[in-house]
């Protein structure tokens, strides 16, 4: 045989692969990067301007300032918002009808940065776009964000500058569970268990925005730059005839020194900034409920991790090549290893030492295709997790569980469902990152946004769906063809072509993480270099509260 | 001796990577079988010689169902 004609082997094509694959990956995670821009300069310089003449500066500065220096801001839910207009969800084309079609970030900044060592959530109105008025993204990424505050018991900082609801796009913002209201119900329970609120008024807070003022724990307003008050002047002269100024309707002096309403006089954001801190200081300390040890560094850095994703999102993966750049000195104790060879291999599960943290791991490897094995293995591991109360980690990259006659057979959905119980039940921290194909009840098993994990994040290379783009457009054209077969029609050849490409690619569109970050399917998408330090610092924040007991209620055997 | 290479699940030949008379090694990819929306490598177990291919591009196959024989 010929040098030319030599077949490459495995492992030589799997390495010119890891080659392509480390280039493909660096140029998506400079891609992300560049997305997130948008966000931080929403409203470019004009609006920044305008925010100097009113003598403000921006809410990310003010965010900078807020947080102890040389630590980092873990900002949620950065992707929201992004072409919301051409979404078909939470108000769809009203967005693009109002011009307010792109909003990169939501409207209102969200994360958990430390504040004199304590972790807290803080809210920033984005009054750089439609003067911080709330559309339904917003609320959608504000209820996100008290939510993580309430499951982790840490105090919220409200730095509020917001129009309130944004009023052609009312319908999605005012009457339901989950819109504008429930803002306050949020703030209400959390004091009452203790989570202490903090607002920092800043700008205008009208009619049921003033709330945030008067339902904080301790408020403060800043002369002559914040206003709080059930009616604007111009309402107010219409209502009952009164000329009055915004300053004296409802200014810091009013609601300091005669309504009571607000706690906290100062004269500028930097002092205002100050006194936020300064109450946080006061607040308890927070420990972390875990047997955390020294961190050591792994061995593999996450370039390694970046070689062994393979471009296409449906190619296998060997997830223990990812396992290794995340855990404190490589180091994975496998549980189960040699169960159903092939079979049982499809989920990898173990134990690591992140960042000193101890985490349980449930991994999709290889195809990710769960067999009955596979889903026995996760459920044995999810319990024992649970039991042990280890806090657990789940790298989602499943297409689903395996279908047909034989599986079906063997009990594949029972035990597919034991999987969903599980993780259901599970009450350790649970952590999501999708790192591949991310579709139909594989989802569920393994900790999707329904079941509710501490935080869920994707990288690039995760595609959340029903189903993939292939298989949709396979089904889709199927029922079309029957259809029209029904109502003896001809199958146009052509146009079926068509129509199969199209919902093939509107699937992989609509799976893409920029799409479900958009709507806010995710916590936000992680770059393979930030992923180690971004899920140490979540887990580090899940377990800010004591881990409680699982029950698992009437699993199956 | 020949060594039967059978799928190890249901699915449709994407694309056959040898042909008759091939000589391979240990691991390396024989063929690629779409199954479950994944595109699933089928690798050889041993080095050997391709004997024969009794599955063609874009066949259906079942569990169990011989593919390609080595000797």
């Amino acid at each position: 045989m010929t040098e030319e004609t030599r077949r490459i082997t495995r492992a030589e094509r799997l390495e010119i692969e890891k080659e392509a694959n480390l280039k493909y990956w660096e140029e998506q995670d400079a891609l992300l990067f560049k997305h997130r821009e948008e966000a931080y300069n929403i409203g470019g310089a004009d609006q920044a301007e305008r925010l100097v003449k009113q003598g403000k500066k921006t809410m990310r500065v003010l965010v900078g300032m807020l947080i102890d220096p040389e630590t980092e801001f873990l900002e949620i839910g950065l992707d929201a918002g992004y072409n919301i207009g051409e979404k078909k969800l939470y108000g769809g084309i009203i967005y693009e009808e109002e011009k307010r079609g792109h909003i990169p970030g939501g409207g209102v900044i969200t994360g958990i940065g430390t504040v004199h060592g304590k972790d807290c959530m803080i809210f920033a109105n984005e009054n750089r776009f439609a003067a911080g008025t709330y559309f339904p993204i917003t609320l959608k990424k504000h209820m996100r964000a008290q939510a993580i505050a309430e499951q982790c018991g840490i105090p919220c900082i409200y730095i509020a500058d917001s129009g309130g609801i944004n009023l052609p796009l009312q319908v999605g913002c005012f009457a339901d569970d989950g819109h504008f209201g429930t803002m306050f119900y949020n703030m209400c329970r959390m004091s009452a268990k203790g989570i202490k609120q903090y607002t920092l008024s800043t700008g205008g807070n009208t009619a049921g925005g003033a709330y945030i003022v008067y339902l904080a724990s301790e408020s403060i307003m800043i002369e002559k730059l914040a206003f709080a008050f059930l009616a604007g002047p111009p309402m107010v002269k219409a209502a009952i005839g009164e000329t009055v100024s915004q300053e004296d309707l409802g200014g810091a002096y009013v609601h300091t020194q005669h309504s009571g309403g607000c706690d906290h006089f100062v004269k500028s954001q930097e002092e205002g900034i100050e006194k936020l801190r300064a109450m946080i200081e006061f607040e308890s300390g927070q420990k972390i409920y875990s047997d955390r040890r020294e961190t050591r560094e792994p061995r593999f850095d996450y370039k390694e991790m970046m070689s062994n994703s393979p471009v296409d999102t449906y190619h296998h993966i060997n997830i223990k090549d990812t396992i290794k750049c995340l855990a404190d000195d490589s180091y994975f104790h496998e549980y189960k290893p040699t169960y159903g060879l092939g079979r049982g291999d499809s989920i990898i599960c173990g134990k690591m030492w992140l960042k000193g943290i101890p985490v349980g791991v449930i991994a999709s490897n290889a195809s990710g295709v769960i067999y009955i094995e596979a889903a026995r293995k996760a459920t044995e591991w999810m319990l024992r997790c649970g039991n042990s109360r280890l806090p657990v980690l789940f790298l989602q990259g499943s297409p689903g569980y395996m279908v047909g006659k034989a599986e079906e057979w063997g009990g594949i959905g029972k035990y597919g469902s034991d999987m969903v119980r599980a993780c259901s039940c599970l009450e350790t921290p649970k952590i999501t990152y999708v790192i591949g194909p991310d579709h139909g009840a594989a989802n569920y098993g393994m900790c999707g946004r329904a079941f509710k994990p501490s935080f869920a994040f994707t990288n690039m290379r995760g595609r959340t769906t029903v189903m993939s783009g292939n298989t949709a457009g396979f089904i889709l054209e199927t029922v079309r063809r029957k259809n029209i077969e029904a109502k003896d029609g001809a199958v146009n050849e052509e146009e079926m072509a068509k129509f199969r490409q199209m919902m093939r690619e509107r699937y992989d569109n609509e799976g893409h993480p920029f799409y479900t970050g958009s709507l806010l399917f995710h916590d936000g998408v992680i770059a393979f270099c930030e992923a180690r330090n971004k899920l140490a610092r979540a887990f580090e924040i899940a377990l800010r509260v004591p881990i409680r007991k699982s029950d698992w209620g009437d699993l199956k055997f | 001796m020949s060594v039967n290479i059978a799928s190890h699940m249901p699915g449709t030949i994407a694309e056959i990577l040898v042909k008759v008379g091939d000589q391979v090694q240990a691991d390396d990819e024989l063929l690629i079988l779409e199954s479950m929306k994944m595109e699933n490598p089928i690798c050889a177990p041993s080095a050997g010689k391709v004997k024969e291919i009794k599955v063609k591009e874009k066949d259906k196959v079942d569990t169990n169902q011989v593919l390609i024989v080595l000797e």
